[in-house]
C-alpha cells in the first residue's frame, strides 16, 4: 500500500474548526437545558429536557462520532441499538400504561381505572393488582 | 505417523500439515486464535455441560417414576431442574451450533482467512468457561433452586440458595455470547471473498448473521436484569417487591425481552444446518432462496416483539396480553415458509438418507409440532389452561431437543468428515439416530398428553392418574441416553480409527469442501473468486449419484 | 517494519486483506459494540421511566435532593472531554504527535474530573443518609418511595461511574502508545484511536441523558 495511513478510511472527517463549534453548541445547550428546568413549563418540562438530550446526542453522534460523515451501513448499525430500545419501551409501556400505573391521562382508555399504590410499607405484601383489571364499579372492559 | 489398521485403506505416509497436527502443545490449544481451534474447544466444553445438564435430567425422570417424593426432597427437586435449565439453556444451547459449527465454517464458507476478530473469538470462549466455572462452583456449594426463570421476590428475598453466583456465571457467559454475535457480524459485513455477494452465501451464514442480530441485542438485556436481581439481593430496595412500591412484572419484561429472542437463539442455527445438509442430500437447489434468508432474518426481528406471552397469566394488563398474543401468531410464518421451502427442496430431490439427512428429517418433523404447539400457546385463552403444565415442557423440548439437538447432532455428523479428515460407521450412525428419534418421541409426547389433562410443571408429587405417562416418559429418556452416548462412542472411535473422508465425501457445494479435509489453518492457499451460487447441484448427472 | 511499530499488533492482521478492511471492520465492531451497550443501559432507562410514570412526586422530591451544579459541572466535563477525544482522533490522523499527547491527556485529566467530583457527591448523599439497603433514613419519605429514587440514581450513576472508569483505562493505553509514537509514524494504524474514542463519546451521550433525567426533574 502506498496510500498514507490517513486516508485508509474511505470517507472525509470533521475539521478541528468543526469540532470547536461542536462543542460550544453542546454548551450552549446543557446551559439552555438548565434554564428551562427553572421555568415552570409543566407538563413539558421532561418533553423539552429530553427533547434537547437528543438534540445534544445527534450532535456528537454526527460529529465527534463521525456518523455524518459515515457509509449508510455504520448509519444502520449505530440506529440499531435506539430502534431495539425502542421497541422494549413501546411493549413494555403498553402493559404499564393500561395496568394503571401512569397518571390517568385522558386519551387513554377510561375503562382502567388508576391504582394508587398504597401508602406506607407494609408488612405483608400488598396485590392490589389482578389479571382482569377491569375495576368493580365501572363494570368490565377486560 | 498414522496408524495402520486391518479396517482402513493404506493411508498416504505423509499426512499434511493441518490445523489439528500444526502443533500439539497445550499451550497451542489454550492460546491459539485459529477459529477452527476454537470451534474444537468448544465442542469440548458443551459436550461435558450437555453431560452435566443431562445428568440432571436423568434424576429428574427418575424421581417422576413415582407420584410421590421418592429419591429427592422438595428442596432438591427445585434444584434439579433449576440446574437442568441454566445448563442446558445457557452452556449448552445458546452456545451449541454458533460457536462450534458457526465458529468453524462461517470463515471458510465465505472465503476468509479466519473471523474478524480472533483475539476476542479466544476470549469468547475463556469468558464461557469462566461462566461454566462459576456454574459449577454453585453446584459444588449447593446449587440455586429458583427456577432458570429466576423470578423475584422469591429470587431476590425468599431464598437462601446461590442466586448471585449463579446469576454471575450466566452474566459473564452472556458476554462470552456477545463477543461471537459480534464477531460473526463484523466478519459477514467486511470479509467476504470477491464474488461472495449476499446473495450466493449459503443460508447458513444468512441464519447465523440473524443469531447474531439476536445475541448482540438481546443478550445486554439479560446482563442488566441479573445485574439487578444481584443488587436486589443485596440491598433489598424492592423494586421488584409489591410491598415495597416495586414489581414483580418489570423483572418479568426485563427477563423475557432476552428470553423470548434467546429461544431463537437457539433455533436459528438449526435453521443454518438444516439448508445445508437437506440440499446436499436432495442433490438440489434450495427451493426459495430469498425466502429463506429473509425468513431467518424475520424471525430475528419479530422474535423481539412477543415476549409477553411468557406473561399471559402473571399479572401483564389484558391489553398487552391481545398485542403480544397477535404478534406471537405473526412470528410462526417466516418459520413456516421455511419449512415449505425446505419441504419443497425435497420435492423431485435424489435423496438419500445418509445420517445427517436422518437427523434433518427428524428435525423437520419435530420442530414442525414444537412450532404448532407454540401457535396454540400464543392463543391467550389456550395459555391460561395449560400454562406452567407439561403441555409447555413438552413444547419446548420438542423445538430444543426435537428440533435444536439434533439439527446440532446432523451438523455434526455432516461436518465431522471436514473437521476431522475421518468417516464415521454408516450403519451404527443410522441406527443411532433413529434410536434418538424414537426415545426422544416416546419421552415427550406424553408430555404434551400429561400436561392437558393438567400435571404442573417443576413438581414431583402429583396426581396418581399421570403415573403411566410420566413412567413412558422415563422410559422413553433411557433411550434417548442410549442415543446420545452412541456417537460420543463412535466419533471418538472415528477420529482415530475412521478411514480417511477426502475433502468431500458427500460431493457437497460450498466453499469448506473445496478445501483439504482437515483443513490447513490459514483455510485457503489463495483466497477464492466466488462466481455461483451455493447450491449448484442441478449441474449434476443423475447417474453420477 | 519501523521499531516503534513492532510493538503494535502489525499495521494489517492476518485475518485482513487490506486496511480499509480492516478499518472497516474495526469501526463496524466499536459500533455494535455500542449497540449491546445502549440495551445494557436501556434496561436500566426503562424501569426508571415505569416508576418515574408511577411515582412522579417522588422523582421531583429525589430530584431536587441531588446537587445540581455537581451534575451540570459533570455534564459541561464531560462534554470537554469528548471534544479532547474527538480532536485526538483529528491529531492522529494527521501525524501530530504531540498534539495527539495533550489532547489525549486532557481527556483523562476531564475524566479524573468527573469521577472527583461524582466522588464529592456520592459523599454528600451519604452523610444525607440517602443510600438505599446502606443508611437510608426513612424520615426523608414516609411513603417510603423514594428509595425507588435513589435505587435508581446510585445504580445508574455508578454503572456509568465504572464505564467512565473503563475508559479512562484505555485512555491511558492510548496515551502509553501514543508516548511511543506507535499512532503517529508513517504507516501507522490509528484504528484504536477511533474506536476507543467511540467508546467514550458513548459513554458521554449516557451520561446527556442521565443528567436530566435524574437532576432535571420537575
Amino acid at each position: 500500500m502506498t496510500q498514507s495511513p490517513n486516508t485508509w478510511h474511505s470517507t472525509r472527517r470533521p475539521s478541528s474548526g468543526l469540532l470547536i463549534i461542536n462543542f460550544i453548541l453542546l454548551l450552549v445547550l446543557l446551559v439552555l437545558t438548565i434554564w428551562l428546568a427553572h421555568l415552570d413549563l409543566q407538563p413539558y418540562n421532561g418533553l423539552l429536557a429530553l427533547s434537547i438530550a437528543v438534540l445534544k446526542t445527534l450532535l456528537v453522534a454526527l460529529i465527534f462520532m463521525h456518523l455524518g460523515f459515515s457509509t449508510k451501513v455504520t448509519w444502520v448499525f449505530a440506529l440499531a441499538g435506539v430502534v431495539w430500545l425502542g421497541i422494549f419501551f413501546a411493549l413494555s409501556l403498553t402493559d404499564y400504561i393500561s395496568r394503571g400505573w401512569a397518571p390517568r391521562m385522558d386519551n387513554i382508555s377510561p375503562a382502567i381505572e388508576f391504582i394508587p399504590p398504597p401508602p406506607g410499607i407494609h408488612s405483608h405484601p400488598v396485590v392490589d393488582q389482578s389479571e382482569n383489571p377491569g375495576p368493580p364499579a365501572h363494570g368490565s372492559a377486560g | 505417523m498414522t496408524l495402520l489398521t486391518p479396517s482402513s485403506p493404506a493411508p498416504a505416509l505423509v499426512v499434511p500439515e493441518n490445523y489439528l497436527n500444526e502443533s500439539f502443545s497445550l499451550r497451542s490449544w489454550l492460546l491459539t486464535t485459529d477459529h477452527k481451534r476454537i470451534a474444537i474447544l468448544y465442542m469440548l466444553s458443551i459436550t461435558f455441560f450437555f453431560a452435566l445438564g443431562g445428568l440432571a435430567a436423568t434424576l429428574m425422570r427418575l424421581e417422576l417414576l413415582t407420584p410421590h417424593s421418592t429419591m429427592v426432597s422438595d428442596d432438591t427437586y427445585n434444584k434439579l431442574f433449576t440446574i437442568h435449565g441454566v445448563i442446558m439453556v445457557w452452556l449448552f444451547l445458546i452456545p451449541s451450533i454458533p460457536t462450534t459449527l458457526g465458529n468453524f465454517l462461517i470463515p471458510m464458507m465465505i472465503g476468509a482467512r479466519d473471523l474478524a476478530f480472533p483475539r476476542l473469538n479466544l476470549l469468547s470462549w475463556y469468558l464461557f468457561m469462566i461462566g461454566g466455572t462459576f456454574i459449577l462452583v454453585m453446584l459444588l456449594f449447593g446449587g440455586v433452586d429458583t427456577g432458570w426463570t429466576f423470578y423475584p421476590p422469591l429470587s431476590t428475598s425468599r431464598v437462601h440458595t446461590y442466586v448471585i453466583l449463579t446469576a454471575a456465571g450466566v452474566f459473564v457467559t452472556g458476554f462470552s455470547s456477545i463477543a461471537t454475535g459480534l464477531n460473526f457480524i463484523v466478519t459477514v459485513h467486511t470479509m467476504r471473498c470477491p464474488g461472495m455477494t449476499w446473495h450466493r452465501l449459503p443460508l447458513f451464514i444468512w441464519s447465523h448473521y440473524a443469531t447474531s442480530i439476536v445475541l448482540v441485542m438481546a443478550t445486554p438485556v439479560l446482563a442488566i436484569t441479573l445485574a439487578l436481581i444481584a443488587v436486589e439481593r443485596i440491598f433489598h430496595v424492592g423494586i421488584f417487591d409489591p410491598a415495597y412500591g416495586g414489581d414483580p412484572i418489570l423483572f418479568e419484561h426485563l427477563f423475557w425481552f432476552y428470553s423470548h429472542p434467546a429461544v431463537y437463539i437457539m433455533i436459528l442455527p438449526s435453521f443454518a444446518v438444516v439448508s445445508e445438509i437437506i440440499t446436499c442430500f436432495s442433490r438440489k437447489n434450495i427451493f426459495g432462496y430469498a425466502f429463506v434468508a429473509y425468513a431467518s432474518i424475520s424471525i430475528a426481528l419479530i422474535g423481539f416483539l412477543v415476549w409477553g406471552h411468557h406473561m399471559f397469566v402473571s399479572g401483564q394488563s389484558t391489553y398487552a396480553g391481545l398485542t403480544f398474543s397477535l404478534l406471537s401468531f405473526l412470528v410462526a410464518v417466516p418459520s413456516a415458509i421455511k419449512v415449505f421451502n425446505w419441504t419443497a427442496t425435497l420435492y423431485k430431490g435424489s435423496i438419500t438418507f445418509q445420517t445427517p439427512m436422518l437427523y434433518i428429517l427428524g428435525f423437520i418433523g419435530l420442530f414442525t409440532v414444537g412450532g404448532l404447539t407454540g401457535l396454540f400457546l400464543a392463543a391467550l385463552p389456550i395459555d391460561v389452561h395449560v400454562n406452567n403444565t407439561y403441555f409447555i415442557v413438552a413444547h419446548f423440548h420438542y423445538i430444543m431437543v426435537g428440533g435444536a439437538v439434533m439439527a446440532y447432532l446432523g451438523g455434526i455428523h455432516f461436518w465431522f468428515p471436514k473437521m476431522f479428515g475421518k468417516l464415521f460407521p454408516t450403519w451404527l450412525s443410522q441406527l443411532a439416530a433413529i434410536t434418538i428419534f424414537l426415545g426422544f418421541n416416546l419421552t415427550f409426547f406424553p408430555q404434551f398428553v400429561v400436561g392437558y389433562l393438567g400435571m404442573p410443571r417443576r413438581y414431583h408429587h402429583y396426581a396418581p392418574e399421570f403415573q403411566i405417562y410420566n413412567v413412558l416418559s422415563t422410559a422413553g429418556a433411557s433411550i434417548l441416553l442410549v442415543g446420545y452416548v452412541l456417537p460420543l462412542i463412535y466419533l471418538l472411535w472415528a477420529m482415530r480409527y475412521g478411514p480417511a473422508a477426502g475433502p468431500n465425501p458427500w460431493r457437497a457445494t460450498g466453499l469448506e469442501w473445496q478445501t483439504p479435509s482437515p483443513p490447513p489453518t490459514h483455510n485457503f492457499e489463495h483466497i477464492p473468486i466466488v462466481a455461483r451460487g451455493p447450491y449448484d447441484y442441478l449441474e449434476e448427472k443423475p447417474q453420477n449419484a | 517494519m519501523p521499531e516503534a511499530a513492532r510493538h503494535l499488533p502489525p499495521t494489517l492482521a492476518m485475518q485482513f486483506e487490506d486496511p480499509l478492511q480492516q478499518h472497516e471492520a474495526s469501526t463496524l465492531g466499536m459500533w455494535t459494540f455500542l449497540a449491546t451497550e445502549i440495551l445494557f443501559f436501556g434496561g436500566l432507562f426503562v424501569s426508571y421511566t415505569v416508576f418515574r410514570l408511577a411515582y412522579p412526586e417522588t422523582w421531583h422530591t429525589g430530584s431536587h435532593h441531588l446537587l445540581e451544579w455537581a451534575g451540570a459541572t459533570n455534564t459541561g466535563v464531560l462534554l470537554a472531554s469528548s471534544l479532547a477525544v474527538a480532536l485526538a482522533v483529528h491529531f492522529a490522523e494527521h501525524q501530530r504527535r504531540t498534539a495527539l499527547l495533550l489532547s489525549l491527556a486532557s481527556a483523562l485529566l476531564l475524566g479524573f474530573v468527573f469521577l472527583g467530583i461524582k466522588g464529592i457527591e456520592y459523599h454528600s448523599e451519604y452523610m444525607e443518609q440517602l443510600v438505599p439497603g446502606i443508611n437510608f433514613n426513612p424520615a426523608h419519605d414516609p411513603s417510603g418511595r423514594l428509595q425507588l429514587f435513589f435505587f435508581f440514581y446510585f445504580v445508574m450513576t455508578a454503572l456509568h461511574a465504572l464505564h467512565m472508569l473503563v475508559g479512562i483505562g484505555l485512555l491511558g493505553f492510548l496515551l502509553y502508545h501514543a508516548g511511543r509514537g506507535h499512532f503517529t509514524v508513517p504507516g501507522a494504524n490509528t484504528n484504536a484511536v477511533e474506536i476507543i474514542g467511540l467508546y467514550w463519546h458513548f459513554v458521554d451521550c449516557v451520561w446527556i441523558f442521565l443528567f436530566p433525567l435524574l437532576y432535571l426533574v420537575r
